[in-house]
């Protein structure tokens, strides 16, 4: 009587997985892998072993159903991907089968996914249109409870201004905490600069064999198992692919104390910390989830040839989506926008970082690296205004006269010189850095000339500055953003004119038939 | 023991070994520039036998050497920086002309140099804000010199920015003119053998499965998230009325006069998930026995398909045909070299997972001259179909209705992502004709189904030296069914 129940039980199953990895290998494999580990070495989220499939399969089923939206967190790593719904393309039996192969399969134990449960999900949610988050999923199906990775894990903050890792030993702290979480993070730190913070805990080890620890830090750390040093990575720098360590050690069964001593100096910090069994490919991570900024992209700044210049034409942050950045070799930038005609972006010091655009799937704009950014306005370079306190426009397209960007020519040193039309008016718009004695940025001189070729003149206004302007100690000289000068020369007859309650400095112009020239020179 | 021997030997003569791709194609890796991200977004041919790739950052490398007998000598030269990812590049009048995300753009090499330095801007205008999925895929010119820039959605689900969801049409005098809409998530565009503009459009959103599509000048494509941007052109006439959620294309097509459907649909994850680039075989039989057929990247699969067009009552319509497989990467360009029959292909996986399990790939393809045994052509009969085969058939297998079987299905149309497979029907094969040089088989079909996919499964038939089907199945998208 007993036995009956069973057999069909079984035979049901197995029924069920095989067509479950037939679909699975299909319709998921691409991204998921065929082994469950994530497509292209972990660059899609796992499967295997992932919280995400464990306990209730309600969270994979919706996941399945209507697609996944924005950042999710599995293991010790943040994606930022799009799962499509595959609802309207599954049947209930179908899911079902899919999720208990995954459910059954890499490692996983999971309980199988019966077409019932799918259909009641399906149907509670069939006027659902949005792919769910990672937040809404976390709030209704919270993943389950993880030990802890460090028992007894506790932190001592110290306060320094350290180029290398101290000896804290030595040193006073200032704090101690027990940290419940049992992972180390960098905020655990009250302050965000000139600080170091020790671990103290026991790591436990299932089973004896060889580990492999890995070791990322912004600024340095070194890390201990039993007294004995594995893992430093020493001096300034951040987190990136060329300042990453790891060590593979033999670990015997049980607990073994771990410290790890870590100190920032000044700027961003962070320090990631993982391990796993030599031959496994299951990370546990020993430090926090990266929180509010994601997962860490990889730096790949993009800098000018000794005495050229470099572009990047990418959305950046505070510049239409058309936009151009130019990075000059000696540490002056500017970023151009092809909709607006302006030089909307300039800035000192690195140019920029491609990692951004340039990792997944590159979403969203990018920051200037540097500093000293004066953000002179994204909105566009010229206007017909029709009355001197006419508010300015914000699209192209309402500027009075028609915007035509033509593109740009490249001299030897690779410095661009962009060419546009103002209806019939041709304007050659181009920035030549200039430096001291020793190398020292002393300015960016743009030269924008006009080429009317028409009989009458054109009436317009250029904006020069938006946000912090102030008139400077002398004629046609205004210090612009917190600390640079911007000075005026024009071959027409033209007298800057702050506006807008002092928030914006604009030039009309009479660009008169033939040829003139205006000259800016932008100071630190 | 003399009986088991007996008996093994028996098996070994009736399957000879199953034929391979590498039995006729050659596929290679072409060698790439070392310590460079080359997740290759464009390839265009150049006098010289040099060869230009783009990469999705933005750089444009030219190639000595991709045709070389020795590919350890490629040797590249990067001609321009951190364009904005470029998707679709060609060469003329001694410059190369690529489509970036906000422009097309032409890159010419004025002082010999080896690097560009005039980045001309030919046409813009488009609406773009920044969305990571608002890629824009340009086409070589057209009969009229124009070059079309097909316009993936905002989020590839909905159109925040003008004009997405449409293909614009760049004129040589630098016009930009709306031409076409309904567009969801193009990857790819390209010419058939008589100059007609295809696109590849990915399933989602009002496409139950990804397919080719005739970019018919005026046309809509399906897809009405754009529609709202006629109201700012009156390129292509009024508005036309909005499709009805949860139809089915043959119903609304009749609704809406401007929908052309979908020339070829490539059934979602039975022959790829993410359709990509298209070139026409014009090679004279320099690249096998598929001459003015189209080619089509595959980039989840990292596999390239093949199809077979013909015009019905005056639409598009056809078969696809798996082809090549086994690429490195997913696939987005694939280029073919008319003169020379070789196919270059190039591609990344960045953001969008493959098969393929390296980050990017630059390969060529090239046919050794041997003919495989594929089924050449499927064409529509006001009974059935007519296939035609690369190499004579074995008549008596050929010629049995039994060799064959078939199904057929179609997807709802709705504005929901994707589509189940519905309205299945079996069409029956009541007789198979085969002609006198055994290169034709005539099917007689029952249970046509006008607007259905048509699957044909042909693994039983053999050539005439009784060899396999490379490839036997074949997806026909029967639109209209001649008279």
């Amino acid at each position: 009587m007993t036995i009956q129940p069973l057999i069909l039980l079984l035979a049901g199953a197995g029924l069920a997985l095989g067509d479950g990895k037939t679909d699975y290998n299909t319709y998921c494999a691409a991204c998921h892998a065929p082994d469950g580990l994530g497509a292209s070495n972990g660059t899609f989220p796992p499967l295997a072993e992932s919280p995400w499939v464990v306990g209730d399969p309600s969270r994979a089923i919706k996941v399945v159903l209507h697609g996944l939206h924005g950042p999710v967190t599995v293991g010790d790593k943040t994606f930022n991907l799009e799962m499509p719904p595959q609802g309207a393309v599954l049947k209930d039996e179908q899911i079902a089968g899919i999720l208990t192969y995954v459910r059954s399969s890499w490692g996983n134990k999971q309980a199988a996914v019966s077409p019932g449960e799918v259909a009641a999900i399906r149907s509670a949610f069939s006027k659902r249109e949005t792919a769910w988050t990672g937040e809404e999923l976390d709030k209704l199906h919270p993943l389950p409870e993880t030990k802890p990775a460090i028992k007894h894990l506790i932190s001592r903050v110290y306060h320094g201004e350290w180029q290398k890792l101290p000896d804290f030993q030595a040193l006073q702290a200032k704090s101690i905490e027990e940290e419940h979480t049992g992972r180390i993070s960098a905020s655990q730190s009250d302050r965000k600069n000139n600080y170091g913070i020790v671990w103290d805990g026991e790591l436990t080890i299932p089973e004896a064999g060889n580990y492999v620890f890995e070791l990322q830090v912004d600024d340095g750390a070194a890390v201990y198992i039993e007294g004995q040093e594995i893992l430093r990575v020493d001096g300034i720098g951040p987190l990136a692919a060329d300042r990453s360590r790891t060590k593979t050690i033999p670990l015997t069964q049980g607990d073994h104390k771990i410290r790890i001593d870590y100190f920032e100096a000044t700027g961003e910090e962070g320090i990631f910390l993982r391990f796993r069994k030599d031959g496994t490919k299951n990370w546990v991570a020993l430090s926090e989830k990266p929180t509010s900024q994601g997962k860490v992209t990889p730096r790949i700044p993009i800098t000018p040839n000794p005495g050229e210049a470099v572009m990047y034409r990418n959305f950046i942050e505070d510049v239409s989506p058309r936009a151009i950045g130019v990075g000059y070799d000696g540490g002056v930038n500017l970023a151009f926008s092809a909709d607006n005609l302006n030089v909307s972006l300039i800035w000192t010091g690195a140019f920029i970082d491609g990692g951004k655009h340039w990792t997944d799937r590159g979403q969203g704009n990018q920051k200037p690296s540097g500093e000293n950014v004066v953000r002179l306005g994204n909105v566009p370079g010229y206007a017909k205004l029709s009355a001197p306190d006419a508010s300015w426009p914000k699209m192209p397209q309402e500027a009075g006269v028609p915007f035509h960007f033509r593109g740009y020519r490249l001299n030897k040193a690779q410095q661009p010189t962009f060419l546009y039309h103002l209806g019939e008016v041709e304007v050659t718009d181009e920035s030549i850095p200039e430096f001291g004695e020793g190398g020292q940025k002393l300015a960016l001189n743009r030269t924008i000339t006009f080429t009317n070729p028409g009989s009458s003149p054109l009436e317009v206004s250029m904006l020069l500055a938006q946000g912090k302007v102030m008139a400077g100690s002398s004629t046609g000289s205004y210090v612009v953003g917190d600390n640079t000068t911007l000075v005026i020369e024009a071959d027409v007859a033209a007298q800057p004119v702050l506006r807008d309650s002092g928030k914006q400095l604009v030039l009309p112009l009479s660009i008169q038939p033939g040829t003139s020239k205006i000259s800016l020179k932008y100071q630190w | 023991m003399k009986s088991l021997f007996v008996i093994l030997a028996g098996i070994t003569s009736v399957s000879a070994a199953p034929p391979a791709q590498s039995d006729y194609y050659i596929r290679e890796e072409i060698p790439l520039p070392p310590n460079e991200v080359m997740e290759v977004s464009s390839i265009a041919l150049m006098p010289d036998q040099k060869v230009a790739v783009a990469t999705r950052r933005g750089d444009v490398w030219i190639c000595e050497g991709a045709y070389g007998s020795d590919l350890s000598k490629v040797k590249w030269n990067r001609f321009a920086h951190n364009l904005h990812e470029p998707l679709g590049m060609f060469y003329k009048d001694g410059a190369l002309i690529l489509t970036q995300r906000p422009e097309v753009t032409r890159l010419v090499d004025t002082d010999n140099d080896g690097l560009a330095d005039v980045f001309e801007t030919l046409g813009s205008g488009w609406g773009i804000k920044g969305d990571y999925h608002e890629y824009a895929f340009g086409s070589p010119p057209d009969k009229n010199g124009d070059i079309w820039v097909a316009l993936c959605l905002t989020g590839s689900m909905v159109a925040e920015s003008q004009f997405r969801g449409w293909a614009m049409r760049v004129t040589p005098s630098g016009e930009v003119i709306p031409s076409a809409s309904g567009l969801r998530s193009p990857g790819g565009i390209g010419y058939n053998a008589e100059g007609d503009l295809f696109f590849t459009d990915n399933q989602g959103p009002w496409n139950g499965s990804s397919s080719l599509k005739w970019l018919k000048p005026g046309s809509f494509q399906g897809n009405p998230s754009g529609n709202k941007y006629y109201a700012d052109t009156d390129a292509i006439g009024p508005r036309p009325v909005d499709p009805n959620d949860k139809s089915r294309i043959m119903i609304e097509r009749k609704r809406i006069p401007q929908f052309v459907p979908p020339a070829v649909i490539f059934p979602h994850a039975k022959v790829g998930q993410s359709p990509s680039g298209i070139v026409a075989d014009l090679s004279n039989g320099k690249f096998g026995p598929f001459e003015k057929q189209l080619y089509v990247g595959e980039q989840t699969h990292s596999q390239v398909q093949r199809v077979c067009l013909e015009k019905v009552n005056g639409l598009y319509q056809g078969a696809v045909f798996h082809f090549l497989e086994g690429f490195e990467a997913g696939l987005i360009p694939v280029t073919l070299d008319q003169e020379e029959g070789t196919l270059f292909v190039g591609g990344s996986n960045r953001g969008w997972g493959s098969r393929g399990s390296k980050a990017f790939t630059f390969e060529r393809v090239r046919w050794n001259g041997k003919i495989p045994f594929e089924i050449k052509e499927m064409k529509a009969k006001p009974d059935g179909f007519e296939l035609t085969f690369t190499k004579p058939v074995d008549s008596k297998i050929a010629g049995d209705p039994q060799s064959y079987s078939m199904k057929s299905w179609t997807y709802i149309y709705q504005s929901a992502y994707g589509s189940p497979e519905v309205d299945e029907s079996v069409p029956k094969v009541e007789a198979a004709t085969v002609s006198e040089d055994g290169l034709t088989v005539r099917l007689k079909v029952t249970g046509l189904v006008q607007g259905n996919v048509h699957y044909l499964d042909a693994k039983n038939v053999r050539s005439s030296e009784n060899g396999q089907l490379l490839h036997p199945e074949a997806w026909y998208t029967l639109n209209e069914i001649p008279k």
